[in-house]
């Protein structure tokens, strides 16, 4: 459910937290449902276990999940969630992707025309649906070597 | 029982060996709950460090307080210690050993050894003089994680391991490990597949500590893996 | 409790071996002297308890290896990270060793009387047979009271001179052998020093005989206890001290 290519150089705990947005956003998880276990998450994605409850704890701040004593962690079960993490996603990469085109030298305009020649050719050619590597979905938790 | 912040708490230690300073002015805390992650290349330190915590050696110098006390046979009935080599009476079957180990600590947990038994392809009576290198590794670590100890030491439990039992092994460790109640503190001189059970890393060297973070401070601030990290530390 | 009997039985285990190598080759020595034809009846009995002169050298090999190839074999690691009191590893490698003692004892004796026995009035004449077995009796148990006391005592300085000659990180050797010489010296002045509060321990009776113009003539013998216990309290105090080091200075390497 919860599948994450880990890269090692960045924190855990937000890759785990970028997993299970990812993770709504696709439609794997919906509102209302509930997460594993820290202890199982753990034990997949191998994990250490302090590392979970902290990625736990900062989802419960940002108000993406909510623990219901006793009975476990579940997404909070609002409708606009998913729509507003995929917006917080989409604006987040674009951010970065933007500053790292600024970095680089380029004006507003070159940025935009590029992304748009790109998409054009891109989609038409190799026909790209996923953004994402294809061993993501793997995602048994076996680290990369 | 009173609190305790810090279950190991060291203080300038030192400790020489005959021609070498094997521990050099080492202070380092880890607090319940943490797995920490003692790094460094061979001969940095590591096991005489954890030999200390364990009290099976008496540090030259400097202050060494281990759940609350210097390291005695209190502290050793809370302490799981595994050792980097084979530790087990030749003679004896995988049976017997549980049965001597299981004797001396309140806190065996029989249910749980046979599990993990089982879990690790291990039986009670295979003799351990014919146990291949893997699966004596395999058992010494059942022998650790089949009792509640507050303190867990774990010494190069991976070294020269195949994969399938470095899996194994890495599974129990992440499975058996309560962190509402127990320590950990794993060696390794090659990082690999423990990479994410750390929550905090101290990076050895020559005896003295080079670095000691939260691992995932350390990747925040400097963009490395803990595995690109010690790379860079010691080149 | 249960930790006691389980250190005990790994080191009764630990010895099987090395006792049935000593048992089994007294008694092929027995068999293979009993069966020489010429040799005359004295040889023959000399030479059928002649395992015994090996006892002492082996009991002290095998209280030496009882704590040397934990090292060697890396046990050590698992010995000393147990939550174990001191005395309960060191009683647990004397015991055993005492056993050991007994058990070769019993069967180099047996062996003797089975093959030799027949002999024996053939090379002594009837002078024992008057004798009652109450003698004998008394007799037996002293010696082997005292063979217990001497073989315990060699047992603990043993345990003493081996655990403290681990303290020095080289040298091990050399400082084996010099612990053992420095103890002999402790124990002559300690044991002179308690001797005389040991005055009313009873001495150790044995019975002797005289045969004279015939007539079976018996008479005892006492054996002050005083210094023998002076000495072995001294050395029981040796080994209260090498308990108390192994608990709390013992290191792995």
């Amino acid at each position: 459910m919860i599948k994450i290519n880990f890269d090692n150089s960045q924190p855990i705990y937000a890759q785990i937290m970028d997993g299970v947005r990812k993770a709504l956003v696709r439609g794997d998880l919906q509102p209302g449902d509930k997460l594993p276990s820290q202890r199982d998450l753990a034990t997949s994605l191998k994990v250490n276990p302090n590392t979970i409850q902290r990625a736990y704890r900062d989802m419960e701040l940002i108000g993406l999940v909510e623990t219901l004593r006793g009975q476990g962690t579940f997404i909070k079960q609002e409708d606009e969630i998913v729509e507003s993490v995929r917006t917080e996603m989409i604006n987040t990469m674009v951010r970065g992707f933007i500053l790292e085109m600024k970095s680089l030298g380029c004006d507003t305009a070159t940025i935009v025309t590029t992304v748009a020649h790109q998409l054009d050719s891109d989609y038409s050619q190799n026909n790209i649906t996923e953004v994402d590597p294809p061993v993501e979905g793997k995602g048994d938790g076996r680290w990369r070597s | 029982m009173e609190k305790l912040t810090y279950f190991v708490k060291a203080d300038n230690l030192a400790k020489r060996f005959p021609g070498a300073n094997a521990l050099d002015g080492v202070s380092f805390q880890i607090g319940q709950g943490e797995i920490l992650g003692l790094l460094g290349p061979n001969g940095s330190g590591k096991s005489t460090l954890l030999k200390c915590i364990a009290g099976l050696l008496k540090p030259d110098r400097g202050r060494l307080e281990v759940l609350g006390r210097f390291p005695n046979r209190e502290t050793k009935s809370q302490i799981a210690y595994l050792p980097e080599i084979d530790y087990f009476y030749r003679w004896m079957k995988v049976g017997e050993v549980l049965k001597f180990v299981s004797a001396m600590y309140g806190d065996w947990q029989w249910d749980r050894a046979k599990e993990l038994l089982g879990f690790m392809n291990l039986s009670e009576q295979q003799g351990i003089s014919s146990l291949s290198k893997g699966m004596r590794a395999r058992l010494r670590l059942v022998v650790a994680m089949a009792r509640d100890a507050k303190l867990v030491l774990l010494d190069e439990p991976l070294s020269g391991l195949d994969p399938s039992s470095r899996g194994h092994i890495v599974d129990v460790i992440l499975s058996e490990f309560k962190s509402s109640e127990q320590t950990m503190i794993l060696s390794t001189h090659e990082i690999g597949e423990t990479e994410a059970l750390f929550d905090s890393v101290l990076f050895l060297e020559k005896g003295t500590v080079r670095l000691m973070d939260r691992a995932d401070t350390l990747r925040e601030q400097r963009n490395l893996s803990i595995n690109d990290l010690f790379k860079e530390v010691y080149l | 409790m249960n930790s006691y009997l389980q250190l005990l039985r790994k080191e009764l285990l630990a010895l099987r071996w090395s006792m049935g190598v000593f048992v089994g080759l007294t008694l092929i020595w027995q068999v293979f002297v009993a069966t020489r034809t010429s040799w005359t009846a004295p040889v023959l009995l000399i030479n059928g308890l002649g395992p015994l002169s090996f006892l002492p050298m082996w009991l002290i090999w095998i209280s030496f290896q009882s704590y040397s190839t934990e090292w060697s074999n890396d046990t050590a690691y698992l010995l000393l990270s147990l939550p174990v009191k001191g005395w309960q590893v060191t009683t647990t490698k004397l015991f055993p060793v005492m056993i050991a003692f007994l058990v070769a004892l019993a069967v180099t004796i047996s062996g003797f009387l089975l093959l030799f026995g027949r002999l024996i009035p053939v090379v002594i004449g009837d002078t024992f047979a008057p004798l009652p077995a109450g003698w004998y009796l008394r007799n037996g148990v002293n010696l082997v009271v005292l063979g217990l006391l001497a073989v315990s005592a060699m047992v603990m300085l043993i345990h003493f001179a081996y655990i403290t000659s681990r303290l020095a990180k080289r040298f091990r050797g050399p400082v084996l052998a010099w612990i053992l010489l420095i103890s002999f010296w402790i124990i002559s002045r300690v044991g002179g020093l308690i001797e005389p509060i040991l005055h009313w321990v009873r001495p150790l009776t044995f019975d002797f005989f005289n045969i004279n113009q015939g007539l079976v003539d018996v008479y005892q013998f006492q054996l002050g206890l005083s210094p023998v216990l002076a000495i072995w309290l001294s050395i029981v105090g040796l080994f209260l001290l090498a308990t108390w080091l192994w608990e709390t200075q013992i290191e792995i390497a």
